[in-house]
């Protein structure tokens, strides 16, 4: 909604300001809880926290086969906010909220 | 390749100057091309030397010993980017050398060497050192009383040497991983490690090992260099120096360049080496991956300005891996799959242009910190004890291995107060051990220190050196597996595992190589003006996940045949239901550690050289 609303409002995205909220995010989520394995908990709390700055990236859902996987992330453009290709390459994505 | 045989006996015992007598007379009509580097009471030494401008023998003068292999004179100060001497033993140099019993050599030269040292007083008595992070092999074995030092098992054989595996060193590497350094891999062939010196007594028949170089005594020093700015100065100087040193001796280089860190910062160091060499860069991809690494190999060659760059293609879906069945006999089993797939791309390449050498950036990440980026706490520690600063730094630490402040500070504590033990870290040692069998990976369990020369007479298992260590703990593969030991081919140089490099990283503390909490991070910051500045501040690697997966499926039918009709399945030390569930179709689900399937084929294949000698008694 929020998103919605910014985009009518002529938002666009800032990558330098959003960089260096992400920077502050990591900064201060090993305090709180960890990423592996709760990827979906990660993404959310960073859209969140970005969304609380006027700052609305997607959050993207990725899965894979041989094996089995599924794996979620922030993503705006051919940004990665808070992981790197390598641990997203693997996936195909099929949501992008 | 360079190769070395020598034979040690009590001169006064007649029974054993005649068997060294009828050794080296054998070894003269067998090996091609030999020749004889010293030959006096009690001591006879001969090598084989295909590439004088690289590994010598190296006299004493008045036959006070010998050294083989590679040696150089080490740099005045760490700051000193020139390039090394080769060393020259003169009377002098080697009077002191041998009045050290050797210790001068590993502390004032370096290289990659093994030397034989006869005792000037005691008789009888003769020093083998190998030295502190070379590839030189040396291994020791005995017949008729006659103490046989030698690099490549292959010249003992053709000796009529028999040799049986031991089967404890084989469930051991199979039950836990690598913690089997300290078994011999042969009944009747020990190994001198690096850094140790072996002391032959030829009279009672006794040899007794000492330690000379240990990693420990640098990691946790009490004069590490906690500047930055003088780590950062010191680390560029010496790899470009180490690099230099080692790159002058050959006309030709290949360079493995993946675009990662480590391989760029030896691609810069190699722009400017004395005697101008040919340098062509390679780089392996595989097609169609979900990454490619070829972008930054790209970068990295052009700011170097290399005269040919090779990106060679390698499919894993179409691999066939049956080429393994041609490995030679070795005195260890060594990782044969390198060899078999992107070495021997680079090999024939390097060849092709009549390079005599291919460098690498091997041992980057654990001689840079990044494999120990989880004892940075504890060293910060053990250094300066608890400081607030610790907070920041275990918040990046916790960033990095993805796990909340509170636990990394909570081990490092607990570390701290009662001592380092081997339950730490055993299960990271340990993860690889599913496909062996269940007794076996319970035998390890209840071991309590880290089994390796270095650390066999601590108290506590040194975690923050051993992470740092790399593939200086595994026995030296000097010797590629695929090629007889006889021929010429290029030799393996990794810059960044040469002695000065090592002693430098490990007197560097942890956490000032995680500097500003990036992974190798003094290395980027060392390098920053010659690497370019996407690969510096790259923190991911483009592998292409998956690959060594496809080549396994494509061919599990011969891992499968191999694996369950083999050696390891007839001694139950294989679990054979999980292997043949995974390879028989169903298990492509299933995630597995590819490296541990292949540790075993290796194991498997090497095991059948020696097998049919099992049990017999060594003779010639």
């Amino acid at each position: 909604m929020r998103r919605t609303a910014a985009i009518c409002n002529g938002y666009d995205f800032d990558w330098r300001r959003t960089s260096e909220l992400v920077s502050i995010f990591r900064r201060m989520r090993p305090y709180a809880f960890v990423a592996g394995g709760h990827c979906l908990l990660h993404a959310l709390t960073l859209v969140r926290f970005l969304a609380h700055y006027n700052e609305f990236p997607r959050l993207v859902l990725g899965v894979k086969v041989d094996p089995w996987g599924a794996h979620s992330w922030v993503q705006h453009g051919n940004y990665l906010l808070d992981t790197n290709p390598e641990k997203v390459c693997g996936f195909t994505v099929i949501l992008a909220a | 390749m360079f190769r070395y045989l020598a034979f040690i006996w009590n001169s006064g015992d007649r029974s054993q100057a005649e068997a060294a007598k009828a050794l080296s007379l054998r070894a003269n009509s067998k090996l091609k091309g030999c020749s004889v580097a010293l030959y006096r009471s009690g001591l006879y030494v001969m090598y084989v030397d295909p590439d004088p401008n690289t590994y010598d023998a190296r006299v004493m003068p008045n036959e006070l010993g010998v050294v083989l292999g590679s040696l150089y004179c080490r740099n005045a100060s760490f700051e000193d980017d020139s390039p090394a001497r080769v060393a020259d033993l003169g009377c002098e140099q080697s009077r002191e050398i041998v009045r050290s019993n050797g210790r001068r050599l590993i502390s004032h030269y370096w290289g990659d060497y093994v030397a034989i040292l006869p005792d000037e007083t005691i008789p009888n008595l003769t020093r083998v050192l190998k030295d502190p992070t070379g590839n030189l092999p040396c291994f020791c074995t005995s017949w008729l009383g006659v103490t046989i030092v030698f690099s490549s098992i292959s010249d003992c054989l053709d000796l009529q040497l028999q040799f049986s595996v031991n089967w404890s060193f084989v469930a051991r590497r199979i039950g836990g991983g690598v913690f089997d350094t300290d078994l011999n891999c042969l009944n009747e062939v020990s190994q001198v490690s690096r850094g140790e010196c072996l002391h032959v007594d030829s009279n009672s028949l006794s040899r007794r090992r000492m330690v000379y170089w240990n990693p420990v005594d640098f990691a946790e020093s009490g004069t590490a260099i906690d500047d930055e700015h003088l780590a950062a100065k010191a680390l560029r100087a010496t790899i470009r120096s180490v690099t230099h040193s080692l790159a002058s001796r050959h006309a030709g280089i290949l360079l493995r360049l993946s675009g990662g860190l480590d391989s760029s910062i030896i691609a810069s160091c190699l722009s400017k080496v004395p005697g101008n060499p040919s340098i062509t860069a390679f780089t392996c991809f595989v097609p169609l991956g979900n990454s490619d690494e070829r972008r930054w190999a790209r970068l990295a060659a052009e700011q170097v300005a290399f005269a040919e760059h090779i990106e060679q293609p390698l499919d894993m879906k179409h691999f066939r891996v049956d080429g393994i069945l041609e490995m030679r006999p070795l005195a260890a089993p060594v990782p044969s799959m390198p060899y078999l797939g992107g070495r021997a791309n680079e090999t024939r390449a390097a060849e092709a242009r009549g390079h005599t050498a291919i460098f690498s950036g091997d041992g980057g990440d654990s001689i840079f910190g990044g494999e120990a980026i989880g004892l940075v706490i504890d060293d910060f520690l053990s250094r300066k004890h608890f400081k607030w600063q610790i907070f920041p730094l275990a918040a990046q630490v916790a960033l990095h291995k993805d796990a909340v402040v509170w636990k990394i500070l909570f081990d490092a504590l607990r570390r701290w107060y009662f001592g380092t033990r081997i339950h730490d870290f055993r299960e990271r040692l340990m993860m690889s051990t599913g496909l062996g069998a269940k007794t076996l990976r319970n035998s390890v369990r209840d071991e309590t220190s880290y089994p390796h020369a270095w650390f066999r007479d601590l108290d506590r298992v040194p975690w923050r050196t051993i992470w740092r260590m790399g593939n200086l703990l595994n026995t030296p593969s000097f010797y590629d597996p695929f090629r007889d030991a006889c021929e010429m081919y290029p030799q393996r140089i990794a810059p960044l595992y040469a002695q000065p490099v090592v002693e430098l990283a490990l007197s560097i503390p942890l956490y000032v190589h995680f500097l500003h909490g990036c992974e190798r991070g003094l290395a980027r910051r060392a390098f920053a003006d010659d690497i370019p500045a996407a690969i510096c501040r790259r923190r991911w690697k483009d592998r292409a996940p998956g690959s060594f997966e496809d080549m396994t499926m494509a061919n599990r039918e011969f891992i499968r045949e191999t694996l369950c009709g083999g050696n390891l399945a007839a001694k139950g030390q294989i679990n054979i239901d999980a292997i043949d569930e995974l390879l028989g179709g169903g298990g492509r689900d299933k995630s597995f550690f590819v490296g541990e399937l292949y540790a075993f084929m290796d194991l498997e294949l090497w095991s059948r050289h020696f097998d049919a000698s099992r049990g017999r008694p060594v003779a010639a």
